[in-house]
C-alpha cells in the first residue's frame, strides 16, 4: 500500500471516530433539549410535566399559563369574577359563563344524575364548613350540617350553552373535577403542538398523552409509596382516597370526600378508588362518585362511562375491573387481589 | 509479505483522546438512571438538587421561601423537618426515599421531590394519588 493511501485511510478513520463521538454527544444534547421535565404549583396543587417533542417547551409554557388562567377565570370559588364565583354570588339568577364552564358543569350534572347524587357539585357550602385540609378544621355541629344539607341538590341547577343558574342559598364547588378539567385542557393544547408524547400530573390526576405509561397507585397507608401499577395507554387517571386530606377530632378521622346525602365524610369500606378513562373530568368525578357509592354500586356507573377502576379496601384487599386485570400489578406485599 | 501499518503512533493517540472524550461525556448519562435525586424548587425554580445515593452523613438546608421551610438529608433520604405554615402537611409527609415521592408546602410554593431509580424497585412513570 502506498504511503499516501495509508495516510488517507488513517485520516478518514480519525474523522469517522470524531463524527461518531460528536454525533452521540449531539444526539444526547438534542434529545434532552426536546424534552421538558418540570414541576410547578398552580390551582393550589402540584403540577408536573414530562413532555417530549419539538415543541415541548412552548407547550409546557402555554399549558402552565392556561391552567393558571383556568383557575382564575373559571373554576375557583375564591377568585372574584371567576365563573364559579359569579354563579355562587348570583345564586337565584341566570349567570352568563363561558361555553367551556357551562359544558363542564353540564357533564358534572350528568355524572351526578347517573350516580344518583353520590357526586354533587352543589356541596359548596358544606365543603367550606368542613374546610378539610386547611389546617384550621373544627368539627361542625349537626344542626349547621343539617341546615346546609337542605340546599344541596344537583337537580336545582339549570344550565344553557352559556349560562348557569343555581337556587338561592346554593353554592357550587368544582374542586372535585378541577384537576381532571385541567388534564382535558392540557390534552387539547398538546394537540396543537408537535408533541411526541407526554405525561402530565395535576395534583395526582394524570394525563397520559400519545404513549403507554406505568402509573403507580399511591399506597393509602403511606402515600409516599405506591402499592400497585397499571399500564395506561393514552388515557386519564384519577384517584380519590381518604388519606389525602383529613383531620382528627375526638379520636375519629374525618376525610375530605363528603357524602352529599349525609353532609359528613362518606362512610365506606374503601380506602381509595382509581379510575381510568378517556376524559380527565370523567375520571375525577367518577373516582369521587365511586368512593361514595362503594364497590358494588360503582360497577354499573363505570360501565356506562366506559371506565375501568382499581378499588382498595380497608382490609388491604384490592378489586380491579376486568378491562385492566392484565395490566394491573401489585407492588406491595401488604395487599392482596380479591 | 510486507506488513501494512495503517496507523502511526500519532493517529492512535488522536483516536485514544477522542475515545476518552466520548467516554467522559457519555458516562454520566449511562449512570444517571440508577441514581436517586432530590430536587427542591421554589415557585417552579429549582434551588437545590442533591444526589441522594451519594449524600453521606446528614445535611440541613434552610430554603429561602415565605413561609420558611427547612429540609434534612440523611442516609439517602430527604425530609421536610420544619415549616412555618399552618397545616404542616409537608412535614407530615415524613422521609422521602423512593422515586416519585414528594412533599409540598403550598403556602411557600416549595416542592421537594425524589426522582430516579431505586436499586431494588421497579419505578412507575408517574403516581396517581
Amino acid at each position: 500500500m502506498k504511503k499516501s493511501n495509508k495516510k488517507v485511510i488513517s485520516i478518514v478513520a480519525v474523522i469517522l471516530c470524531a463524527a461518531i463521538v460528536i454525533g452521540l454527544v449531539s444526539y444526547d444534547f438534542v434529545k434532552s433539549s426536546l424534552s421538558v421535565e418540570s414541576t410547578d404549583i398552580a390551582m393550589g396543587t402540584v403540577i408536573s410535566f414530562s413532555i417530549k417533542g419539538k415543541d415541548a417547551q412552548a407547550a409546557t409554557d402555554e399549558i402552565k399559563e392556561f391552567i393558571i388562567g383556568l383557575e382564575n377565570s373559571c373554576l375557583s370559588w375564591r377568585v372574584e369574577e371567576s365563573d364559579v364565583w359569579r354563579i355562587n354570588y348570583g345564586a337565584g339568577t341566570d349567570v352568563s359563563v363561558s361555553t367551556e364552564t357551562a359544558s363542564w358543569i353540564g357533564r358534572a350534572l350528568d355524572i351526578s344524575a347517573d350516580s344518583e347524587g353520590a357526586f354533587d357539585i352543589t356541596v359548596g357550602k358544606l365543603t367550606r364548613l368542613w374546610n378539610i385540609g386547611s389546617g384550621e378544621e373544627v368539627l361542625p355541629d349537626k344542626e349547621t350540617i343539617s341546615t346546609l344539607l337542605d340546599d344541596v341538590g344537583y337537580k336545582k341547577v339549570f344550565i344553557s350553552d352559556t349560562s348557569v343558574k343555581i337556587e338561592n342559598c346554593q353554592a357550587i364547588d368544582l374542586g372535585a373535577i378541577g384537576k381532571g378539567v385541567a388534564c382535558d385542557v392540557a390534552k387539547d393544547l398538546l394537540d396543537d403542538y408537535s408533541i411526541k408524547e407526554a405525561i402530565i400530573s395535576v395534583g395526582g390526576s394524570i394525563l397520559v398523552y400519545n404513549q403507554k405509561a406505568s402509573v403507580g397507585i399511591a399506597d393509602p397507608s403511606n402515600s409516599q409509596k405506591h402499592m400497585a401499577t397499571i399500564e395506561v395507554d393514552n388515557q386519564c387517571v384519577s384517584t380519590s382516597g381518604d388519606y389525602e386530606r383529613f383531620f382528627e377530632a375526638d379520636g375519629k378521622k374525618y376525610h375530605h370526600i363528603l357524602d352529599p346525602e349525609t353532609g359528613y365524610p362518606a362512610i365506606t369500606d374503601l380506602r381509595s378508588v382509581t379510575v381510568i378513562c378517556d376524559s380527565g373530568l370523567d375520571a375525577d368525578a367518577l373516582s369521587t362518585a365511586c368512593f361514595v357509592m362503594g364497590y358494588r354500586k360503582s360497577l354499573e356507573l363505570l360501565n356506562k362511562y366506559d371506565a375501568e377502576a382499581v378499588f382498595v379496601f380497608d382490609n388491604n384487599t384490592v378489586s380491579v375491573t376486568d378491562g385492566i386485570k392484565d395490566s394491573f400489578k401489585l407492588t406491595s406485599d401488604n395487599y392482596t387481589v380479591e | 509479505m510486507k506488513k501494512i501499518k495503517l496507523f502511526s503512533r500519532y493517529d492512535l493517540l488522536v483516536l485514544i483522546v477522542i475515545s476518552a472524550l466520548a467516554i467522559i461525556l457519555l458516562i454520566p448519562n449511562l449512570f444517571t438512571s440508577d441514581t436517586l435525586t432530590a430536587t427542591i424548587s421554589v415557585d417552579g425554580e429549582i434551588v437545590e438538587s442533591v444526589d441522594l445515593s451519594k449524600a453521606a452523613g446528614f445535611r440541613e438546608i434552610k430554603i429561602q421561601s415565605d413561609p420558611a421551610v427547612k429540609v434534612r438529608i440523611e442516609n439517602g433520604r430527604i425530609c421536610v423537618i420544619e415549616a412555618e405554615c399552618e397545616d404542616k402537611l409537608c412535614v407530615n409527609c415524613g422521609w422521602l426515599e423512593t422515586d416519585g415521592a414528594m412533599a409540598v408546602c403550598l403556602p411557600a410554593k416549595v416542592v421537594v421531590s425524589v426522582d430516579g431509580k431505586n436499586a431494588d424497585t421497579e419505578s412507575p412513570d408517574v403516581i396517581t394519588y
